[in-house]
C-alpha cells in the first residue's frame, strides 16, 4: 500500500514543507497541560501556557516559577514578587502555596550568598521566616524537609548557631511524623556536617547507617555510601564486626565495582575472625 | 546573422544539458530518499515500521556489528509478526556534535541515538529512562541476567549513565574500555632479540633504549613509544596511572569523610608535616624518564599520525585504548601484542615504594544511546535499545565483530581479548593527583608542566614541577573560586529541578509509578546537593592550604 505523504513530499523534494504550527490545549486543559510541561522542565511550553491562564492560581504559579528557573527568560525580580504574592496570600490552594514558599526561600537565600553578583536585591524577603512558614503549613511534608534541608545547613555553617543547629538535626529526625523515605537525603547532609564539624563519628556513622537502611535514591550514593560505613566503622570507631559485616554486605551487592577490590583487602586485614574481634 | 543563430542554438544546447542534469539530480534524490528510508518495501509498505540508530563510531567492527544485530532483531520481530526496518547512520566525530544537534533542533531525529553534549540538551530532547530500567530487559530470557532489572544487567549498575544534573538517565550504556600498550612484535624481536614482552617499568625502559639503539644502528626513524602528543594524552595516561601506583595508600588516609585522598587534605597534610610532597611528585620522574622515548618533536604528534606511524613499522610501543585494539591488530602489516601498562617493580629505585598495578574494574563503561524525545515510534525504539543491550546481542555487536568489551555483567572473553579484561589481581584503586585536581586549567598546566620537563629533562624533575606549580598558584586560586561560582549556579538549577519535580509529585496520583518517580528523583536531586555541599567546602579548604604550601626543600610550617 501506498504512503500517500511520503509520495507527496518525494515529489515535492527541495521545495520544503512547513510544519505544522504548535498547537496546545485549549480552556479547562490549559491549567494541567501547564504544570505537566514544567514538571517535564519544558519551560518555554509551561510559560506559554501559563500566560493563557494569568489569573489563576496554576498561570500564577507557573508563570513565577519559569521567571525564577528558566534561563533562557529569566526575570527573577518580577518570579519572586509573584511567588510571594502567592505565598502570602492564604487562599492559595496549599501545594502552590508552599512551593512558592520553597522557591522564594531557596532563591532569596542563594541570592545573599552571592552578594557579589545579586547585591541586596533578595534581602526584602526574609527567607528564614518564609521556610519556617513553609515548615508550619506543611509538616512533615516533602516541602517541609526541604526547607528544613536548606535552612539547617545555613545555621550549621554559623560558629554562633552551630550547637543549636545540631539539636535541631536531631529533633527533626526525633519528631518526624511523615514518610520516612524522605529523611534520607537529610540522613546523608547529618553525617557529612557531623564529620566536618565536629569529627563525631559515631554520630556521623549512626546517620549513615539510618539513610542507607531506608535506601538512598542514587544508586551511586547507594554503593558508595555502604562502602563508606564499612570503612567508617573500620579506621574511625574500631568496630570490626560491623566493618566485617558491611565490607560482606558490599562485596555481595558490588562485586563488580572499582572499591571490590579494596573491601577483599580491608576483609584480609580485618582477619578471619575479624568478626569476633 | 549565422553567428546569432549558432548562439541560440549553443544556448539551447546549454538549456537542454541543464534540464537533463536537473532531471537527473532528481532521479537520485528520489532513489537516495527512498534508500535512506529502508527501501521500496518499507516506504511502499504501510505495516513495516522504520527506526533509525545513529552513532560516531566509525572504528572497524562496529557498523558491522550493528548490522548483524539489525538483521537478527528484524527476523525476532518478523517472528512475532511485526514488520520493522532499522536503518543505521554513521556520522564522523568530528562533525557529529553538530549533526546531533541539528537532528535534534529539527524535530525529526533518528529514534535511537548515540548522545554526547551537556545534561540540558539531554534533559530537552531525550526521553527519561528511569520508568524502564527497573523493569527486566525481556530480550535476556534464558541468559544469565534473566532475572535482573534492566539496570543491574550493566557491569556498573548503570552509574555511568546516570545524568546527576537531572538526577535522570536519559541513556544506556553499550560498551567497555581499558587503556593498553600496543607492540609492534616483529620490530621489538630485531630490536631487543627476544620475545618475552615487557611485564615491569624496568624492563620496559630497557627494552625502549634498545629500540633507540637499533634505530641508530640501522639508520631508521625508530621511535620507542609513539604517544598522543598534540592532546597530550598519553601523558595524562602515564602520569595518572604512575600515581596511583605509588600513592594508591593515601586512599586511605587522604580524607576524613571516608576511602579517598581529596586536594585540600593533601596539601593540609603537606602543610602540617603530615606528608612529604616529594611522594607526591615522584611520577613526575617516572614520566619523565619514560619521555626520553617519545619522538622528537611529539608535542605536534596527533593521534592519527601516531597510528600512521605506528603502522609505518617505525614504532614498538603505542598506548591507547581498546577501541583502537581490533583496527591496530587487523590493519597493521606486522604482528601486534597488547600488554598492560608496565608496573612500577621493586628493580626500579622508586619501585620500592610502588603497591603494583591499579584495579581497572567499575570504570571505561561508555557507548551510551538514547531516545529522543521526538521519536514517532518510542516503544520500538526502547524495544530495539533492550534488544542492542541484552546478553546475548551485546557480545554479538561487541565481542565478536569490534571486539570491544561489553557493558554488561557475566560476559567472558578470549583470545586476545583476554588482555583488554580490566585488572582485578590487585587491591588497589586509582586515585587522583592533587596537582590536576582543581579544575580544567589546573589539569592543563600539569599536563603542560610535564611536557615541559620531557622536553627538557631537568635534574631534578620534582623541583622543577614544584616550582612551576607554586609560580601557577594565583592562577589555580581563581580557578577555584570561579568553580566555587560555577556550583552556586548549579545550585540554582537543582533548585529548579526541585521544583519541577515538585510539581510532578502534585500532579500526579500518589502511589502511581510516575508519582513513585517523581519522588525518587527528587531524591536524587537533594543527595546532589550534600554533594555540592561538599564540592563548595573542598574548594574552600583547597584554597586556604594551597595559599600555604612552601618552596622546594620547605615541608610545612
Amino acid at each position: 500500500m501506498f504512503k500517500p505523504l511520503w509520495i507527496f513530499a518525494v515529489t515535492f523534494a527541495g521545495a520544503g514543507l512547513a510544519a505544522g504550527a504548535d498547537s496546545g490545549p485549549a480552556g479547562e486543559d490549559v491549567a494541567p497541560a501547564a504544570l505537566k510541561a514544567y514538571a517535564a522542565m519544558n519551560y518555554t511550553q509551561a510559560g506559554k501556557l501559563a500566560k493563557q491562564i494569568p489569573d489563576t492560581p496554576e498561570g500564577q504559579s507557573v508563570g513565577g516559577l519559569c521567571d525564577l528557573y528558566d534561563r533562557s527568560h529569566q526575570d527573577i525580580e518580577r518570579g519572586q514578587q509573584v511567588l510571594a504574592g502567592l505565598f502570602r496570600n492564604e487562599k492559595t490552594p496549599l501545594s502552590y502555596r508552599v512551593e512558592a514558599g520553597v522557591s522564594l526561600g531557596r532563591t532569596s537565600q542563594l541570592m545573599k550568598e552571592r552578594r557579589d553578583l545579586y547585591g541586596d536585591s533578595a534581602d526584602r524577603y526574609d527567607h528564614v521566616e518564609i521556610l519556617e512558614g513553609v515548615r508550619k503549613l506543611a509538616p512533615g511534608s516533602r516541602a517541609d524537609r526541604d526547607a528544613f534541608f536548606y535552612l539547617i545547613r545555613e545555621r550549621l555553617e554559623d560558629p554562633k548557631l552551630a550547637e543549636a543547629a545540631f539539636k535541631d538535626l536531631e529533633a527533626y529526625f526525633r519528631d518526624f511524623k511523615g514518610d520516612k523515605k524522605l529523611l534520607p537525603p537529610v540522613h546523608l547532609l547529618a553525617e557529612y556536617e557531623y564529620i566536618r564539624l565536629r569529627r563525631d563519628y559515631k554520630s556521623a556513622v549512626r546517620h549513615l547507617m539510618e539513610g542507607y537502611e531506608i535506601g538512598f535514591a542514587n544508586p551511586n550514593e547507594n554503593r558508595s555510601g555502604l562502602f563508606r560505613l564499612a570503612f567508617l566503622y573500620y579506621k574511625k570507631l574500631d568496630d570490626k564486626p560491623m566493618a566485617v559485616k558491611y565490607f560482606n554486605e558490599y562485596l555481595t551487592r558490588y562485586p563488580y565495582s572499582g572499591q571490590a577490590v579494596v573491601a577483599r583487602r580491608f576483609l584480609q586485614e580485618l582477619g578471619e575472625d575479624g568478626a569476633k574481634k | 546573422m549565422k553567428k546569432k543563430t549558432d548562439d541560440v542554438q549553443h544556448a539551447g544546447k546549454f538549456q537542454k544539458f541543464g534540464i537533463i542534469l536537473a532531471i537527473a539530480f532528481y532521479i537520485i534524490s528520489v532513489i537516495m530518499v527512498i534508500r535512506n528510508y529502508g527501501g521500496m518495501s518499507a516506504m511502499f509498505d504501510s505495516d513495516t515500521k522504520v527506526i533509525t540508530i545513529a552513532h560516531w563510531q566509525l572504528e572497524d567492527g562496529f557498523r558491522e556489528g550493528v548490522n548483524a544485530a539489525i538483521a537478527e532483531y528484524e527476523k525476532a520481530k518478523a517472528a512475532e509478526g511485526v514488520k520493522v526496518k532499522v536503518n543505521q547512520v554513521a556520522i564522523p566525530v568530528r562533525g557529529y556534535p553538530q549533526w546531533y544537534l541539528t537532528q535534534l533542533i529539527g524535530g525529526e531525529p533518528a529514534d535511537v541515538l548515540e548522545i554526547t553534549g551537556s545534561s540540558d540538551i539531554l534533559n530537552q530532547y531525550f526521553t527519561p529512562l528511569s520508568p524502564y530500567i527497573g523493569e527486566k530487559n525481556p530480550w535476556n530470557k534464558g541468559t544469565p541476567l534473566a532475572d535482573m532489572s534492566w539496570r543491574e544487567t550493566f557491569s556498573d549498575d548503570m552509574l555511568s549513565a546516570l545524568d546527576v544534573a537531572y538526577s535522570e538517565f536519559f541513556a544506556v550504556c553499550t560498551f567497555m574500555h581499558t587503556t593498553r600498550v600496543y607492540v609492534n612484535l616483529d620490530l621489538f624481536e630485531e630490536a631487543t632479540g627476544k620475545k618475552q614482552l615487557p611485564d615491569t617499568l624496568t624492563e620496559w625502559l630497557e627494552d625502549c633504549k634498545k629500540l633507540k639503539a637499533h634505530g641508530l644502528k640501522t639508520n631508521r626513524p625508530i621511535i620507542p613509544i609513539g604517544v598522543r602528543g598534540f592532546d597530550k594524552g598519553t601523558i595524562g595516561q602515564l602520569f595518572g596511572n604512575y600515581h596511583s601506583q605509588l600513592n594508591t595508600d593515601l586512599a586511605d588516609s587522604g580524607s576524613p569523610y571516608g576511602h579517598g585522598a581529596s586536594t585540600g587534605e593533601q596539601f593540609r597534610q603537606i602543610n602540617a608535616g603530615e606528608l612529604d610532597k616529594k611522594r607526591l611528585l615522584e611520577p613526575v620522574e617516572v614520566v619523565t624518564e619514560i619521555g626520553q622515548y617519545f619522538a622528537d618533536g611529539f608535542p605536534a604528534i596527533d593521534l592519527e599520525q601516531t597510528k600512521y606511524l605506528f603502522f609505518s613499522g617505525n614504532v614498538g610501543f603505542f598506548i591507547d585504548g581498546t577501541w583502537n585494539a581490533f583496527s591496530m591488530v587487523n590493519n597493521a602489516p606486522f604482528r601486534v601484542g597488547v600488554i598492560q601498562m608496565p608496573v612500577l617493580d621493586q628493580n626500579h629505585p622508586l619501585g620500592i615504594k610502588a603497591f603494583g598495578r591499579i584495579t581497572e574494574l567499575g570504570s571505561g563503561i561508555g557507548g551510551r544511546f538514547g531516545i529522543p524525545k521526538k521519536t514517532k515510534n518510542f516503544d520500538l525504539a526502547l524495544d530495539f535499545l533492550r534488544f542492542l543491550t541484552s546478553w546475548k546481542v551485546n557480545q554479538l555487536v561487541m565481542v565478536e565483530h569490534c571486539k570491544w568489551m561489553s557493558s554488561l555483567k557475566g560476559v567472558e572473553y578470549n583470545g586476545i581479548m583476554k588482555t583488554f579484561e580490566p585488572i582485578t589481581n590487585t587491591s588497589q584503586v586509582a586515585v587522583t593527583s592533587p596537582f590536576g585536581a582543581t579544575g580544567t586549567l589546573s589539569n592543563r598546566l600539569l599536563l603542560q608542566r610535564l611536557e615541559n620537563a620531557i622536553i627538557r629533562q631537568p635534574k631534578d624533575p620534582k623541583q622543577f614541577f614544584w616550582d612551576d606549580y607554586l609560580r601557577a598558584r594565583p592562577q589555580l586560586i581563581d580557578e577555584l573560586e570561579e568553580s566555587g561560582s560555577g556550583i552556586q549556579r548549579t545550585l540554582w538549577s537543582m533548585d529548579g529541578t526541585r521544583s519541577a519535580l515538585a510539581v510532578g509529585i502534585e500532579v500526579t496520583a500518589p502511589g502511581s509509578r510516575e508519582n513513585d518517580l517523581y519522588l525518587m528523583r527528587s531524591n536524587i536531586n537533594l543527595e546532589g546537593i550534600v554533594s555540592r555541599f561538599k564540592a563548595i567546602d573542598n574548594n574552600a579548604e583547597t584554597i586556604v592550604e594551597l595559599e600555604k604550601l612552601e618552596e622546594y626543600g620547605e615541608n610545612g610550617n
